[in-house]
């Protein structure tokens, strides 16, 4: 469960200040799907940064499963993205020279996983996102859909609690992205929650939640009506990438 | 994160981009390389210097014409040849400090036996230089102080003659006749093998009676080269300021003139020998150290170029839960791989050079273990004081930024 209390998000450059969050409350329940709209430079991206962990607020308290963050230090942040947080980026964001199966494994490198259970945890969360036949491809080998589905797999393989998606379909064609939001509503079956930052109506019409942001606060805040059903394969889940390996 | 892991990944950096990672190990591979051949060569000298001085015999004076600029360097040699019986015969009956004396004079001469034949340096000599100068027969005998008065046609011959008149070093030849510029020699003996020491081989030579060697060989009575056997080593100094006196007054030297001869000690030889390998280091530690810290310094930079190429690769990586410590020893493993292979083509290359400077520069080098582990350690050191601070750099790196990079 993430709970915000009056955030507050100060950028300084030089002697000018801009507020990006002026004064956020907001409380996402476990298990909701919501999109966060808005126009430029509302300050999306910064809300979803800090529910990332990736940056701290200017002042206000973030509860990230009853855990503070604003007392994090930044080695204790890189721990919760790791455990608790998975990441799916507009422009994917996989290393380049690294194979799909070798870019999932990647988070599990950092919490001192085995490499045999690296590898089956890596495989099946790939297979699951139907890549079983993509493994040892590099990302300029894939479509950006398949690149972003790896990032899908690598954002899944240490159960997070939590998903942020900002702009995840925000390079793709209508019909990647349509695959991309099947992913996520069946994710979201599963329990996990997302988060989603879209500049499109009918992606976050997907989404069971839509937040408003108009210059830094939170301007609307509604349930999604006539919720929209992303058609695609069902996930594979014979092999459940979940299912812990015994570590 | 996983210590092979980091490694791979360093590797795998490495490989794709071959031509920057050869380039920036050269500073390395040079001054990896100098330091090995510079001990190499020190280590070389040393047994060099050993070994020529057990070959020359001990207590050992050298006299021979013409004035010396320098301790052992001769200057004029052979230009000279102002020295005679009658100076070998006053240094014997005159010299106290003096055991043994034994003159000699030498030429590269053709040596035939049967079909074979081979050119080597034929030195002529009286009976006391298998003692002076420690050249016992190991088959057969020395020639006798008669045989040295009646011009007798024997020799003495040296193993590696002996290997190229016959195929075969261990060949007994003693009681065949050989042809020394067509003038027939019968061997009385074997030289004991001594090995080479720096570029003179000790076994390339055939030893006959000086006046055989002067009537019929050389055809003139000049002498090249006086050894002489000090009684003990505490008169070394003494014998050699005995021969100096005698000589002078026998060359009629007035007392200003300067020395028309040089006595040289085994003290000197060493000294020089010495004196020559510790230049030699001194610049080649000059080279090494220059060239590990330009190799030190390139690692930094090409770490610093990798960090800011890689900007958003970090930012990937932060993101997905690397920490500051995670980060740093990733580009520290790398920075270190690069040195330790430099260090590592470094020992080759120095090993390389160190043979062919063996084998064609006629310099006797030696190859020991220290030095090599000494390498390894210096380059582990390099790579870990040079690629803290690109390491540092990319660390600190905010995630978001770094992500953010094009
Ligand atoms: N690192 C930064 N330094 C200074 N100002 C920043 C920084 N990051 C964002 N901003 C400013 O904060 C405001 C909010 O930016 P943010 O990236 O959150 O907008 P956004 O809603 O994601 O916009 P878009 O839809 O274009 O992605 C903008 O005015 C932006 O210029
Ligand atoms: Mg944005």
């Amino acid at each position: 469960m993430i709970i915000l209390k009056d955030i507050l998000k100060i950028y300084k450059t030089g002697d000018v200040e801009l507020r990006a969050l002026s004064g956020i409350n907001l409380k996402i329940e476990d298990g909701e799907f919501v999109a966060i709209m808005g126009p430029s430079g509302s300050g999306k991206s910064t809300m979803m940064n800090i529910l990332g962990c990736l940056d701290t607020v200017t002042s206000g308290d973030y509860l990230l499963d009853d855990l503070n963050i604003n007392h994090a230090r930044e080695d204790e942040l890189a721990e919760i993205r790791n455990q608790k947080i998975g990441f799916v980026f507009q422009s994917f964001n996989l290393l380049s020279r690294t194979t799909a199966l070798e870019n999932v494994e990647l988070p599990m490198l950092y919490n001192g996983i085995g490499a045999r259970e690296r590898r089956i945890r890596a495989t099946n969360a790939l297979t699951a996102v139907g890549l079983s036949s993509r493994l040892h491809h590099k990302p300029n080998e894939l479509s950006g859909g398949q690149q972003q589905r790896v990032a899908i797999a690598r954002s899944l393989v240490n159960n997070p609690v939590i998903l942020m998606a900002d702009e995840p379909t925000g390079n793709l064609d209508s019909k990647s992205s349509i695959e991309v939001m099947n992913i996520f509503q069946q994710l979201n079956t599963l329990g996990i929650t997302i988060v989603l930052v879209t500049h499109e109506p009918d992606i976050a019409q997907y989404s069971k939640r839509i937040i408003h942001f108009k210059d830094g606060s939170i301007d609307r805040d509604e349930i999604v009506k006539n919720r929209s059903i992303a058609e695609g394969e069902p996930l594979n889940l014979n092999i459940n990438w979940r299912s812990e390996v015994a570590s | 994160m996983n210590f092979l892991e980091n490694i791979r990944i360093a590797l795998r950096g490495l490989r794709s981009n071959k031509l920057r990672s050869v380039l920036t190990m050269l500073g390395i591979i040079i001054g990896v390389g100098a330091v090995i051949i510079m001990v190499s060569i020190g280590q070389g000298a040393k047994a060099s210097v050993a070994g020529q001085i057990q070959g020359l015999g001990s207590n050992l004076l050298i006299v021979t014409p013409g004035q010396s600029n320098t301790a052992g360097v001769k200057g004029g040699m052979g230009s000279l040849n102002n020295m005679t019986m009658d100076d070998v015969n006053a240094i014997k009956s005159s010299a106290d400090a003096v055991a043994s004396v034994a003159p000699t004079t030498s030429k590269q001469a053709q040596v035939v036996y049967g079909s074979e034949n081979t050119s080597t340096q034929v030195v002529g000599t009286t009976p006391s230089y298998a003692d002076v100068r420690n050249q016992q027969a190991s088959i057969g005998r020395f020639f006798t102080d008669q045989e040295n008065q009646d011009n007798a046609q024997v020799a003495v011959i040296g193993t590696t003659v002996v290997q190229d008149l016959t195929g075969n070093p261990n060949t007994n030849m003693v009681g065949q006749t050989i042809n020394i510029n067509q003038v027939p020699f019968q061997i009385i003996g074997i030289l004991q093998s001594k090995g080479s020491s720096g570029a003179s081989n000790n076994d390339d030579q055939i030893v006959v009676p000086i006046s055989s060697a002067e009537t019929r060989l050389i055809g003139s009575d000049s002498i090249r080269t006086i050894y002489v056997e000090a009684k003990s080593s505490d008169l070394m100094d003494t014998a050699s300021g005995e021969i100096t006196q005698i000589l002078r007054q026998q060359h009629g030297l007035s007392f200003n003139a300067t020395n028309d001869f040089t006595v040289t000690s085994q003290t000197d030889i060493l000294s020089t020998a010495e004196g020559v390998s510790q230049s030699l280091t001194l610049l080649l530690s000059g080279v090494a150290a220059i060239s590990l810290l330009v190799g030190g310094i390139g690692i930094m930079n090409i770490m610093l170029v990798s960090v800011t190429e890689r900007t958003r690769e970090i930012g990937i990586r932060k993101a997905i839960g690397a920490k500051r410590k995670t980060i740093m020893l990733q580009f520290l493993i790398e920075a270190v791989i690069i040195s330790m292979l430099g260090g590592v083509l470094g020992i080759l290359f120095g090993s390389g050079g160190s043979s062919l400077l063996n084998k064609f520069a006629g310099m006797t080098t030696q190859i020991s273990t220290s030095p090599i582990i000494m390498a390894f350690a210096f380059s582990f050191a390099i790579g870990i004081i040079f690629g803290v601070f690109p390491a540092r750099k990319a660390a600190k790196l905010h995630p978001i930024d770094a992500l953010r990079y094009e």
